[in-house]
This record gives C-alpha cells, sequence and structure tokens, in this order.
C-alpha cells in the first residue's frame, strides 16, 4: 500500500518533471554514460524520497531539491574517484552535434557555451542558474535553495551578466 | 551577424534542448536501490573480514610472546580494531542513505560539510585513541619483557625507540592532516551561513 502511493507519487512527479530532471543531469555531468548513471541516481532519490514528501512545500520545489541534492552527492562523490571532469568542447561537440541536426549553427554553438558555463560553475552557483534557466523566479529559486532573498538577487544578476558575456556571437562587443 | 542572446533567449534555449531519450523505469530503479543494498552488504563483509584479520593475528601474538603487557597490549588492540571497525559502519551507514534530500539546497550542502567536518575533527578520538593503549603496552612490553633474539639489549632498544618515533610521526601526520581538512570545511560553512 505504502509502496503504491510511492510509486504513484514518484510517477506523477516524473511525468511532471522528467524532462526538467534529464536538463538538470546534463548540467552536471558532460559525459553521456555517466550522465545516464545519474540520471537513475537522481530517480532513485525521487523514488526513494517520496515516502517522506508530506505537502509542506510543493511538488516542484521537492523534486528540485532532491534531484539537485543527489547529483551534488553523486558529482561530489564521482569527484572523490577521480571519475568526473569538466567538459571539453569535444564532450560538447560530439553531444550536440549528433543530437540536433535541425538546430542552427548559432544556437548549437550558444547551447555549447551554455552548457560549458553551467558544467564549470561550483556546486550552488550551478544549481541557482540551472532553477534560472527553468525559468524559476526568484522566490521559487530562494525556496528551492535556502538562499536569501538578496543572495538570489545577487546570483541571478550575476548569471545574467555571464550569459550576456558568454553567449554574445563572435565579433559583437559586450556592452555593460 | 549574429544577433546577441538575452538571457530569456538562454532559458529558451535551455529547455528546448533535445531530449536523451534515456528510459528509466521503475523496476531499473528497483534493481538500482538493489545493488546498492548489495554494495553495502559487500562492504560490511570486508570490514567483518578486515576485523578477523586484525583478531587472528593479535590472538597469536597472545598465544605466543610471553609477557603480561604484550599479551594485554594485543588484546586492546584487537579491542580497538573491532571499535574503528563498529564506527567505520555506523558512519558510512548514515552517509549511504541520506534520510534528508528534500532539505534546501544550502541547508542540505551545510549539512554534509558539518557531517565531514565532524568526522574529521573526531578521527583522533574514535580512530587514532582507541589504538595508544595496545600499542603503548606492546611497547613497553617489548622493551621490558621481551627482546629479539640475535640481536644485543642496546640494539633491540634503539630500534623500538626508532619504532616508536616513526608511530608517533604517523599518528601526528594523519592528526594534522585532519584537522587542516576539518578547519578547511569550517570556512566553507562559515561561507555557506552567510548567504541564508
Amino acid at each position: 500500500m505504502k509502496t503504491d502511493m510511492q510509486n504513484e507519487r514518484y510517477l506523477s512527479a516524473v511525468a511532471a518533471f522528467g524532462g526538467a530532471l534529464e536538463r538538470l543531469a546534463r548540467g552536471y555531468e558532460a559525459d553521456r554514460e555517466l550522465r545516464k548513471d545519474l540520471l537513475q541516481e537522481i530517480h532513485l532519490a525521487l523514488w526513494r524520497s517520496m515516502t517522506s514528501f508530506d505537502g509542506r512545500c510543493s511538488e516542484r520545489t521537492w523534486v528540485y531539491r532532491v534531484a539537485h541534492n543527489a547529483a551534488a552527492t553523486y558529482i561530489a562523490r564521482q569527484l572523490r574517484k577521480k571519475l568526473h571532469s569538466l567538459a571539453t568542447l569535444e564532450d560538447l561537440a560530439d553531444s550536440f552535434d549528433a543530437d540536433s541536426p535541425e538546430k542552427s549553427a548559432d544556437e548549437q554553438q550558444a547551447l555549447r557555451r551554455l552548457m560549458e558555463t553551467v558544467q564549470g560553475l561550483n556546486p550552488l552557483d550551478k544549481q541557482v542558474m540551472l532553477l534560472y534557466l527553468e525559468d524559476l523566479d526568484a522566490v521559487d529559486i530562494g525556496e528551492i535553495t535556502g538562499l536569501s532573498p538578496g543572495a538570489v538577487s545577487t546570483k541571478v544578476h550575476r548569471i545574467k551578466a555571464i550569459i550576456a558575456k558568454r553567449l554574445q556571437p563572435v565579433g559583437v562587443p559586450h556592452v555593460t | 551577424m549574429s544577433p546577441e542572446i538575452s538571457p530569456n533567449d538562454a532559458k529558451t534555449l535551455w529547455r528546448k534542448q533535445p531530449s536523451e531519450e534515456t528510459v528509466v523505469t521503475l523496476d531499473s530503479i528497483r534493481d538500482r536501490a538493489e545493488k546498492f543494498q548489495s554494495r553495502v552488504r559487500r562492504r560490511n563483509m570486508r570490514e567483518y573480514l578486515a576485523a578477523l584479520v586484525v583478531v587472528v593475528v593479535f590472538g597469536f601474538y597472545i598465544w605466543i610472546f610471553p609477557g603480561w603487557m604484550i599479551k594485554t597490549g594485543s588484546a586492546l588492540s584487537i579491542v580497538a580494531a573491532l571499535f574503528v571497525v563498529w564506527q567505520l559502519h555506523k558512519r558510512s551507514a548514515a552517509q549511504a542513505l541520506p534520510a534528508n534530500s528534500g532539505m534546501p539546497l544550502v541547508a542540505f550542502h551545510r549539512e554534509e560539510l558539518i557531517r565531514q567536518r565532524d568526522a574529521l575533527r573526531s578521527v583522533a578520538t574514535w580512530y587514532l585513541a582507541p589504538f595508544i593503549p595496545g600499542c603503548v603496552l606492546i611497547v613497553l612490553g617489548r622493551y621490558f619483557q621481551f627482546h629479539a633474539p640475535g640481536r644485543t639489549m642496546a640494539w633491540d632498544h634503539q630500534i623500538i625507540v626508532l619504532a616508536v618515533v616513526v608511530m608517533a610521526l604517523i599518528f601526528g601526520i594523519v592528526w594534522l592532516l585532519n584537522a587542516w581538512g576539518a578547519e578547511r570545511l569550517q570556512r566553507k560553512i562559515d561561507q555557506l551561513d552567510g548567504l541564508r
């Protein structure tokens, strides 16, 4: 009975946030095989967590918290085993060129740079940036991360500046 | 020339990236959970075997060496090894199954840092200190009650003193490295506290 409820809640969460979880895993792990492993780990953590989900926060907040905490723990473990490394340009090129032949070269390049930027960040900044890119507002980011409104606002401001700087096409001068 | 990409464009770009179609089913999750439990069981088994080796080796010492000091020291070393294995088992079990994964990210990260810091700070008490009484008694027993055959007394004593210095250095270095690690983690915790 308890397991049925757990399965039901898990499946509902995955139906709503499965795509976001996959993108989240991409933000953490550049290697495709390790990324599949990470995604499995995130799903396992989410499934397990559904026995203790008490509705004191929204399902979305819970899913993002569990997923980010699971991913950060996984990456910390990989770093200890020396299995995790930052993305190389070749990793990113393979990843996107194979997946999205219909995308324009500019879009692919922008996405590649965006991914490179996300993957290179420290855990907390990465979490805020990933939540920002999923279009969550500052209040939601604060609730999920536990950061103060001031800290969220500062980080979001910096993220916007980084996006403007890193993603502008070559040859276009950046004006602050 | 391509137009500049705004933060909103970046969000759109991020959310419409193609799926890798990784299939995760309930069965695959249950398999993974079962594999995880198997890994924990295998790790526990390795710890029990290590403890068994220590019990056998020091039990052998109790049997073959003369003098109450070496015998008591060996018995204390067995107790210390069993205590350390129990501590490792307890601490790694708590780490393997975090029950707090729904916590806000900063609080979760802070708890993890505190757990690691406390583990490092307490290394002296749960990993090093338990072996000291046994080691001291064994060394005293070697010095006063038993001498290696084929060596002069003076040479044997010099070797024992050298062994004590090496052991003290190893203990000291382990303690110092852990203290530095704990200090580094405390700085990270303080940084996080400034963000909440």
